[in-house]
């Protein structure tokens, strides 16, 4: 016989046992700093279950005892002893699966340099993509880097809110500027990337598992700035960023020997003199291996590197740039700013603005030799002017003696060396399927190694599903090079731009060239009101409409009977 | 395989000459009608905004992720709903009437039962499904469209129309009550679509939530990638709720 008054306290007990615990669970989900409100909570939940089933435990032995409770929990054990089994399964699935593709271009099909590659893996890549959760490009990446995963047990990658883990994407180097970016990681080199598709990863998967780390050679001997120290004309933080970023940094000289083979960009940051002779020398050389240079070049007369960029088409003026829209930025009208880019590889998604005090334009000459491509990809807004420069006494335009905007502060060049060198081309890696063509150059050349013509502006060679690159020289040349020093490195674009710079220009022969595989826009020449009209009443009146008169039908059919 | 013939005949009848799944049929191709009629007209537009405008001229703009994703999300998500409205009758006015008894002292296995009843549900589905192949004829007459999207899209859908109504099913067995069974099956449904939000990454209960997930297995399918992993999860998700509508039957069979 059960005793009402203690029945009547045990429900009440149940209740508020079991949502004190489920309130204790709950604040220990939300907020892990809050355990001893938690546990207290979750204390008192299983002291009023407790005292629940003190209080009504004949009732609760009875319920146990009868046949429906014993086939109930005999059902639910099978139940979850089937999701058991259900879940042994599911984790094998995990493991071996299969993926395919019914798009018509192949779209989340990696391509079979890709694949080659991927499947070449001996050594573990760890891959961080940091993203937001609202960014709807998320699940693009998601299915781009599981294809990666699915081609090798040594890809492993996962995506990270940036916002959720400050930390890591501090120690990544990612920031409020530098958001959208992936990181690769093999042993100790690192690498990443902030543009989202297949070429991009990649390159960066052959360039994180390369043995050799690739260095970023610094021009000393002319009153270039200084790689160590903190002061504000410096490029501490630049050397720093750059390490972040897997290469190697050091300074050399080109005086007495040429740059080291493991120099795969040389920087020239602020020279005050002229280099001599045999340095220009030894420079032409080094871009001749097919590496890059990076020239910032300061408006001051020594600084020109005595016309040396004239023989890439690109011709520095003594000038000053005065720009209004700086003081916008909180700076004085003589650091002239680019808003807006040209696109190109090397500033791929980029769109941050970036500001280089004291400044001189550079000009992209039009009559260039055969193999050179050259032209400016970062200019000045149409308030700005170019004053000689020893004319700042009077900074206000004078349209007798000044140059008006847009000014180019930023120029790029490619020198295609089995044009302008006849360099023999790399041989394609095994596998890569590439076909070869014609050969209407140069009968020394390697028979199996495509010779393209120079290539027409917006081809961009062996752009061709995995072939490899044709080798070029690069060069990216900016009217400053403060801009990229301590003092400015982590103002709004300014580093970001910097290297993205020699990120391009480190860029090897054994990279490769993928055309995206993307979908086109769809072609509509005309879509009248007549089809908009058809589609609407077919879809949105006829047919449901036909359903609606079947049921009437057969209501008013079963009225009858 | 007869007898489950005869209960998926006899569920499918009571079905059709009930006034009800027309009115579920018909206010689902309605909703689909309308969401399709505007993604096209929204999708047209673009297309022509695009070719006028020079600066936008680097934007894609295709009918396979404007229309054909969009419209394949949005009916899933209709599914969501009429899925518990197709099933919330099957088990639970058989008890409500009592006709229950009846099932249960015939020759007749409670699997073959359930099968049945799951398979004339299924079938509603389909020929719910089938009623929009309006729409490739559409998106073909529009632009030259990637078909297979379209075709994995309905796969999809079929996958986890057949996951809902396993689950339908099962709210359905736990009580008398047609509204309660299809409020259970609404919330389970809903619980099993977000529950991928639930996860913190980094911590090893996301991934779990994340495979748990509806969605995280449905959203592929409009995008023309099938993977084994999703069939087996709709398969998985099916077979566990079958079961569990298999054992709630039979312990109600014997009490």
């Amino acid at each position: 016989m059960t005793n009402k008054k203690t029945s009547k306290a045990a429900l009440p007990a149940a209740i508020v046992g079991a949502l004190a615990a489920l309130a204790g669970l709950i604040v220990m989900r939300l907020d892990p700093s809050r355990k001893t409100v938690a546990f207290v909570l979750i204390g008192l939940g299983v002291f009023f279950i407790v005292l629940y089933v003190y209080l009504d435990y004949r009732s609760l032995g009875e319920s146990a005892r009868s046949r429906s409770t014993r086939y109930s929990l005999n059902a639910l054990a099978q139940v979850l002893l089937f999701a058991a089994i259900l879940g042994t399964l599911a984790w094998f699935s995990e493991k071996h699966f299969v993926k395919k593709d019914l798009t018509d271009v192949g779209l989340y099909t990696l391509l079979p340099q890709s694949v080659k590659i991927l499947e070449g893996l001996k050594k573990d890549v760890e891959v961080i993509a940091f993203f937001r959760e609202d960014d709807f490009q998320r699940e693009k990446l998601n299915i781009l880097l599981d294809s990666y995963a699915l081609h090798s047990k040594h890809f492993n990658y996962r995506i990270v809110n940036p916002d959720k883990h400050p930390s890591l994407a501090m120690k990544h180097g990612i920031d409020e500027t530098a958001r959208d970016a992936t990181v690769f990681t093999c042993g100790e080199q690192t690498t990443r990337t902030t543009v989202r598709d297949e070429e991009s990863f990649t390159n960066a998967l052959i360039s994180v598992t390369r043995e050799k780390k690739k260095e970023i050679c610094f021009l000393t001997g002319h009153g270039e700035r200084p790689l160590k120290g903190a002061e504000p004309e410096r490029y501490e933080k630049a050397k720093k960023a750059l390490e972040k970023q897997g290469f190697g940094v050091k300074e050399i000289s080109l005086y007495d020997k040429d740059a080291p083979d493991e120099c795969v960009v040389l920087v020239i940051a602020g020279a005050k003199k002229t280099p001599m002779d045999q340095e220009i020398k030894r420079i032409d050389e080094f871009l001749g291996r097919g590496r890059g240079l990076f020239a910032g070049v300061d408006p001051s007369p020594d600084s020109d590197l005595g016309g040396y960029l004239e023989r890439y088409g690109v011709s520095l003026s003594d000038d000053i740039v005065v720009d209004t829209i700086s003081q916008v930025a909180g700076l004085n009208y003589l650091a002239p700013a680019i808003l807006q880019y040209v696109q190109h590889p090397v500033n791929k998604g980029f769109n941050l603005m970036t500001f280089y005090p004291m400044a001189r334009t550079l000009t992209v000459m039009g009559d260039r030799p055969e193999g050179l491509r050259a032209q400016c990809v970062g200019s000045t807004s149409e308030q700005s002017w170019a004053k000689p420069s020893g004319d700042l006494d009077h900074p206000d335009y004078n349209p007798e003696t000044d140059k008006l905007g847009p000014l180019c502060l930023m120029a790029v060049v490619e020198e295609f060396l089995n044009i302008t060198r006849k360099k023999d081309l790399p041989p394609p890696p095994a596998g890569a399927g590439v076909e070869t063509e014609e050969s209407g150059a140069d009968a020394e050349t390697t028979p199996a190694a495509p010779t393209p013509a120079a290539p027409e502006a917006e081809e961009t060679p062996g752009a061709d599903e995995g072939e490899p690159k044709i080798r070029t020289a690069r060069l990216v040349i900016f009217g400053d090079s403060d801009f990229a020093s301590n003092r400015l490195f982590g103002f709004q674009g300014n580093g970001d731009l910097f290297l993205n710079s020699i990120s391009w220009l480190a860029e090897e022969e054994d990279l490769i060239s993928i055309r995206p595989r993307s979908r086109e826009t769809s072609r509509l020449e005309a879509f009248s009101d007549a089809q908009a009209g058809l589609v609407f009443i077919v879809s949105v009146i006829l047919v449901p409409l036909l359903v609606m008169g079947l049921g009437v039908g057969v209501w008013f059919y079963r009225r009858r009977l | 395989m007869r007898k489950i013939g005869i209960i998926f005949k006899r569920e499918l009848q009571s079905q059709f000459v009930s006034p009800a799944a027309y009115a579920i049929i018909t206010g689902f191709l309605f909703l689909t009608g309308v969401f399709f009629y505007i993604y096209l007209v929204m999708f047209v537009q673009e297309v022509f905004l695009v070719k006028s405008n020079f600066r936008l001229q680097g934007s894609v703009v295709n009918i396979n992720e404007y229309v054909v994703e969009g419209i394949f999300s949005s009916m899933i998500f209709f599914f969501l709903f009429i899925a518990p409205l197709l099933t919330m009758r099957t088990f639970a006015e058989e008890r409500r009437r009592r006709t229950d008894e009846l099932l249960f002292t015939a020759p007749l296995s409670v699997t073959q039962l359930v099968l049945g009843k799951y398979l004339a549900c299924l079938f509603v589905l389909v020929v719910t499904l089938a009623l929009t192949g309006y729409l490739p004829v559409f998106f073909r007459m529009t632009t030259e469209t990637d078909m297979g999207p379209v075709f994995t899209g309905y796969l999809g859908l079929l996958l986890a129309g057949s996951s809902f109504v396993s689950l339908g099913l099962f709210a359905s067995s736990l009580t008398e009550n047609q509204i309660v069974a299809a409020l259970l099956a609404l919330v389970g449904l809903l619980v099993f679509w977000v529950i991928g939000w639930a996860g913190t990454e980094g911590q090893s209960a996301s991934g779990v939530f994340s495979y748990l997930s509806q969605y995280e297995h449905f959203k592929s399918f409009p995008k023309g990638i099938v993977d084994t992993r999703d069939v087996f999860y709709h398969g998985a998700f099916t077979a566990l709720f079958l079961f569990a509508t298999h054992r709630v039957v039979d312990s109600t069979r014997w009490r």
